[in-house]
């Protein structure tokens, strides 16, 4: 809502300034979002008229003109506007003006030529963006005098104020102005709304029926004869251009004067345009279909409230007039009409039509029921005033059952142990009568311009604002024993983020709405769509974190940075099969390696990742969280394919790793091997050991041997590290593969497998011919299994 | 004698100090411990002692020999060391180990939660897809409040939605455990805006809820602004203003006091209020008996404040040079 500083005035008393008065409405509750100077203040800025226009000797565009500004001094200017002629009025900066945008004035000379000033353009005196040369003022515009003065600007000021919806009554200057009153104790004075009205009797000239009552419970006319259309005072088009809006006529420009200042949106019909001078108020029936004053026609959800004259719809009620009842040039006499439409209806019928207005907006909020005949009859006043009109006797009230005041009860303890207060009942009340509340002994009676207020929780929050939250004293922070447990799952995503920056991995977080046709096809699996997306690019949920983390690959990838080591741990969405139910979230870890392992420094090998960094990372994830028998197994999927597992622990999929398919590294335009991994959190989670057991440190050394082996390239390493477990003894503590070799030394078929072999007992030292035999058992195995030799 | 050995105590600790490379040191060795040196000149003289005085002044020349030759031997040593070393750069850059970061954004929820951990609060959780009752209606907000313009909304279906905010995790959490009730949730929220400098079609936010008997706004007041001096400082200067939250009454907005190069100013960094009496009503609590407050806010704006930042776009796209910062 966008209220004038000077307009307010009129309603209520106060010293503040604009940016004060922004403050004070902010920590009530209305916050003021910009205060923004309006009007012109242009000192040295005045009417002029060009006596003589010659050209420029030197230049061919610039002119020399005489120019007077009332004075008996004639000022020579230059002036590069072609349009400049003799004879106009024209506004003239004189030497010491300074425009907008900090331009000054100064006695120049311009090629030779001595000029006094400069002949503005509007857009030059920021008036508006109309730069096409200078302007030429209207005749009569009084010669000599200030420009704004002679336009009838005033400084002013425009505040832009974040209405919130609870407050339809704050959508005008006298509720903004009711407010102002309570926070300066002033009162709140209202326009008078007295004119003489004429013979005519409005009820024996207008007849207003309503069909639905629910959907309209009040309708008053009257009417306003022989008014003279035309464009409205000075004072009226400038408060309304400060807040935003279109002089357009002075009787247009009245109704929206009106509801500015009251918030009753009115509308004026041209009365011989209205078929028996008969209004009729009812609901639409289906397929009715009706044209706005904006020329559009709209199709009608049945229910939706009409004004009718006696033949046809001439207005969707609260919501837009019809083009066939419009006031025109030709209109000399008015219907006007103030209503109360119910905010419900409002709200079903916008729903469907999506004509936001001035009028829908409030009506829809909800507009004071009881303000109808006082906002009717200020619109009269004005018409008479400024339009020349001639009012009926009476108004048409149709107002079936007055909507009452509410009562609520004030509750006072209840309401201090909301806020945390120590406020008497007595204290309270004279709160809220400053805002036109009435406090009857343990009552209030909450206007009809607050349907916000409902019950003890509404009151408590006008006491807390006027008393100022700021006053609320914070109460000792006192802290109570433990009620909610702790989140194990969400202290578990921390621990797997720690494990997983502990080994060089950075953490990303993407967007989850994504392109579900490039999502399906690249996935292979349903995604679940989004109804009303905001573009087709994030038109779904993402079933996978792989893609999206592929996506930041190439974002990288295409900045520069080729050595990657990423991890996201987010949410993807699996589609239900039917819509109506809710996806199943599932939390997800992905992992995504490019580059060099380590850094490109002196001192690195620079070496790229491999296969065996992802799975490294995997398997090591799996020690740190204690994961029982996690298993790799052979696998591709639509992400990766070749060098790929499947991950598994306790028989249940966590998920994959490996190299990613060449086709949707093409699709990602990246040009280097990535590696990924992706794995469901939840089932980390569910199989992860939290317990740990101490294991006792052996006092005796170890004994180690070397055993290098040839065998036939396709045997699996993971098979002969289980050979060699299960063939070498109770000692055999730990084996590992030190070495793997093939190449010009060995036969092109095999390959040469090195494994270091650790023996050690917790009771003794271990004996030379203890480990001999293990060894020899081992390698009779090897052989037997596998045709392995002793490498020599 | 004992002070002639007390001198060339000090003579030496001068000479070894003077002594700049493994041949001054030789030198001293020779000087002192060699076949004329001077401590082997003060054993030769003992025969000049007086008896008595003997066992004293002997323990004493011992002494200093030791000194001596141990001092002596520790420089070689070190010579030696510097020698075999010789010829390593010292002023090439040193092994950087390579350890990942985590996203600011999981910074910043950190630390709020950490703060929210030690004031007895804890995390719950919800899905990102809603279903219409618990993002709006239970909150107050019927289908045609004009509240619901407030966000816009992408919806899944008539009845499912992406939920808004992180108020729906309170019905939940209300629904499944009644009072007291001290949670906070941090998560993903959705809204229709198109994306810009300072709009995100998704981001996070957190969201805390009390409820209690004899709850108040005073205590409201006084967890958020512990809450805000331990995120932005223990002189956060915060105010409350009265605002408007279908789901809660009073509703208040918190600003903080934010000095930057243009000055200082309110920033508006989270909403909050009493939990309205209907929301209670609708997850089947007595208001009458309990009353609690609740709060949200973003915690990309939290990020964006704390460290600057000047689009909220930079989150997404996972610039490793903005990651790296943090």
């Amino acid at each position: 809502m966008k209220i004038s500083y000077n307009w307010l005035k009129e309603y209520v008393d106060f010293s503040m300034t604009a940016e004060e008065l922004g403050e004070a409405l902010t920590l009530v509750g209305f916050e003021v979002e910009d205060v923004v100077r309006k009007g012109l203040d242009l000192p040295g800025v005045v009417v002029g008229k060009v006596l003589s226009k010659a050209k420029h000797p030197d230049a061919d565009k610039l002119s020399l003109c005489t120019v007077t500004v009332g004075g008996e001094r004639e000022l020579p200017i230059v002036c590069g506007a072609p349009n400049v002629a003799e004879g106009q009025l024209v506004p003239v900066a004189t030497v010491g003006a300074e425009l907008p945008g900090g331009f000054k004035i100064r006695k120049a000379k311009i090629r030779g030529e001595v000029s006094e000033g400069m002949i503005c353009s509007e857009a030059e005196l920021g008036i508006s963006e109309e730069a096409d040369g200078i302007w030429i003022l209207p005749e009569g515009t009084p010669l000599g005098k200030p420009l704004a003065q002679a336009l009838g600007y005033e400084t002013d000021y425009m505040l832009d104020i974040s209405i919130t919806p609870n407050r339809p009554d704050a959508l005008s200057h006298i509720g903004i102005a009711r407010e102002v009153a309570a926070i300066t104790g002033n009162p709140l004075k209202l326009p008078d709304v007295a004119f003489p009205e004429g013979s005519e009797k409005t009820a024996e000239a207008v007849a207003v029926e309503i069909d639905c009552p629910a959907g309209c419970p009040r309708y008053a006319a009257r009417l306003v004869r022989n008014i003279k259309l035309g464009p409205s005072p000075d004072w009226m088009a400038r408060r309304l251009e400060t807040v935003g809006m279109r002089p357009i006529n002075n009787i247009v420009d009245i109704t929206n004067y009106v509801m500015l200042e009251t918030g009753q949106p009115l509308h004026a019909f041209d009365a011989e345009r209205i078929a028996k001078h008969k209004i009729v108020v009812r609901e639409s029936k289906p397929g009715e279909t009706f044209t706005t004053l904006d020329e559009k026609t709209h199709e009608l959800p049945a229910g939706t409230v009409l004004i009718c004259d006696g033949e046809k719809p001439v207005a969707l009620g609260g919501i837009m007039g019809g083009l066939n009842s419009e006031v025109g040039e030709e209109t000399r006499h008015i219907l006007l009409e103030s209503a109360y439409f119910a905010p419900s209806s409002i709200r079903k019928s916008l729903r469907h039509l999506k004509i936001p207005s001035e009028a829908s907006q409030r009506f829809e909020r909800g507009v004071d029921p009881n303000g109808a005949v006082f906002a009717q009859s200020r619109a009269v006043a004005l018409m008479i005033e400024l339009a020349g009109g001639e009012a009926s006797a009476g108004v048409v009230d149709n107002y079936p059952v007055e909507i009452q005041p509410k009562a609520i009860q004030l509750d006072a303890e209840r309401i201090n142990r909301l806020l945390g207060t120590k406020l008497s009942a007595k204290e309270m009340s004279a709160l809220l009568t400053r805002i036109g509340l009435q406090v009857d002994g343990e009552r209030v009676l909450a206007p009809t311009f607050r349907p916000d207020l409902l019950d003890t929780a509404d009151i408590a929050e006008e006491v807390g604002r006027l008393y100022g939250y700021d006053n609320i004293p914070e109460t000792k922070v006192s802290l109570l024993p433990y009620v909610n447990p702790a989140n194990e799952f969400d202290d578990f995503m921390d621990r797997l983020r720690d494990i997983l920056t502990g080994i060089g991995l950075q953490e990303i977080v993407t967007n989850s709405m994504i392109h579900s046709a490039t999502w399906e096809k690249l996935s292979g699996e349903r995604v679940y769509p989004i109804l009303n997306p905001i573009s087709s690019d994030m038109d779904g949920m993402r079933n996978n974190l792989t893609l999206s983390t592929l996506g930041v690959v190439r974002w990288n990838y295409n900045r520069q940075q080729k050595h990657l080591a990423l991890f996201e741990i987010n949410r993807v969405y699996h589609h239900p099969g039917d819509l109506n139910h809710l996806p199943r979230e599932e939390m997800r870890l992905s992992i995504a390696l490019t580059g060099v392992r380590e850094s490109e420094l002196w001192y690195s090998a620079k070496a790229p990742c491999d296969f065996y960094d992802i799975k490294g990372m995997v398997d090591y994830l799996g020690t740190k969280i204690s994961l029982d028998k996690i298993q790799f197994i052979p696998y591709d999927n639509f992400a990766v394919e070749s060098q790929a597992l499947r991950v598994v622990a306790d028989g249940k999929e966590l998920g994959f790793l490996g190299k990613i398919r060449p086709s949707l590294l093409k699709h990602y335009d990246i040009d280097s091997p990535v590696y990924a991994a992706e794995l469901d959190v939840s089932l980390l989670y569910e199989l992860a050991r939290r317990e740990k057991r101490f294991q006792e440190i052996p006092r005796y050394p170890w004994v180690e041997r070397d055993l290098a082996v040839m065998v036939d390239r396709g045997v699996a390493a993971e098979a002969l590290v289980k050979a060699i477990r299960s063939a070498g003894g109770r000692y055999l503590k730990e084996v590992f593969i030190f070495d793997i070799y093939s190449g010009k030394q060995v036969d092109a078929r095999q390959k040469s497998v090195a494994f270091r072999l650790r023996f050690q007992s917790l009771e003794k030292t271990l004996v030379e011919q203890e480990v001999n035999q293990a060894t020899d058992n081992i390698l009779k195995t090897l052989h037997q299994k596998f045709a392995a030799q002793l490498r020599t | 004698m004992k002070e002639e050995i007390q001198q060339l105590r000090t003579q030496f600790e001068a000479d070894i100090a003077a002594a700049t490379d493994g041949r001054d040191v030789e030198a001293l060795r020779i000087k002192y411990l060699g076949r004329n040196g001077l401590v082997t000149a003060l054993s030769r003289n003992m025969k000049h002692v007086a008896p008595q005085d003997r066992p004293v002044i002997g323990k004493m020349i011992n002494e200093l020999n030791t000194l001596v030759r141990d001092a002596i031997q520790a420089r070689k040593d070190d010579e030696g060391e510097t020698q075999q070393e010789a010829g390593i750069d010292l002023t090439l850059p040193g092994r950087t180990p390579r350890v990942g970061r985590r996203h600011p954004l999981t910074q910043i929820r950190d630390e709020i939660k950490q703060i929210f951990l030690r004031l007895g609060f804890a995390v719950a959780d919800g899905p990102e897809v809603e279903t219409d009752f618990n993002n709006f209606e239970a909150l107050n907000i019927p289908k045609l409040h004009p509240a619901r313009n407030m966000q816009d909304t992408l919806y899944i279906s008539e009845e499912l939605v992406l939920r808004t905010h992180t108020s729906p995790v309170q019905i939940r959490t209300m629904l499944k455990q009644k009072p007291p009730v001290r949670i906070i949730a941090p998560g993903r929220v959705y809204r229709r805006d198109t994306p810009d400098a300072s709009h995100s079609p998704f981001f996070h936010q957190i969201e805390g809820l009390l409820v209690d008997e004899g709850i108040s706004m005073g205590d409201l007041k006084a967890i958020l602004s512990v809450f805000t001096k331990e995120m932005f400082g223990a002189d956060t200067k915060v105010r409350f203003r009265p605002s408007y939250f279908p789901f809660t009454e009073p509703s208040a907005e918190m600003d903080m006091w934010w000095e930057s190069d243009k000055g200082g100013r309110w920033l508006e960094l989270l909403g909050c209020g009493m939990v309205n009496p209907k929301v209670l009503e609708n997850v089947g609590i007595d208001p009458q008996r309990y009353s609690g407050w609740a709060f949200g806010g973003g915690i990309d704006r939290m990020a964006i404040l704390k460290y600057g930042i000047n689009d909220i776009r930079l989150f997404f796209d996972n610039d490793l040079r903005f990651l790296e910062q943090f």
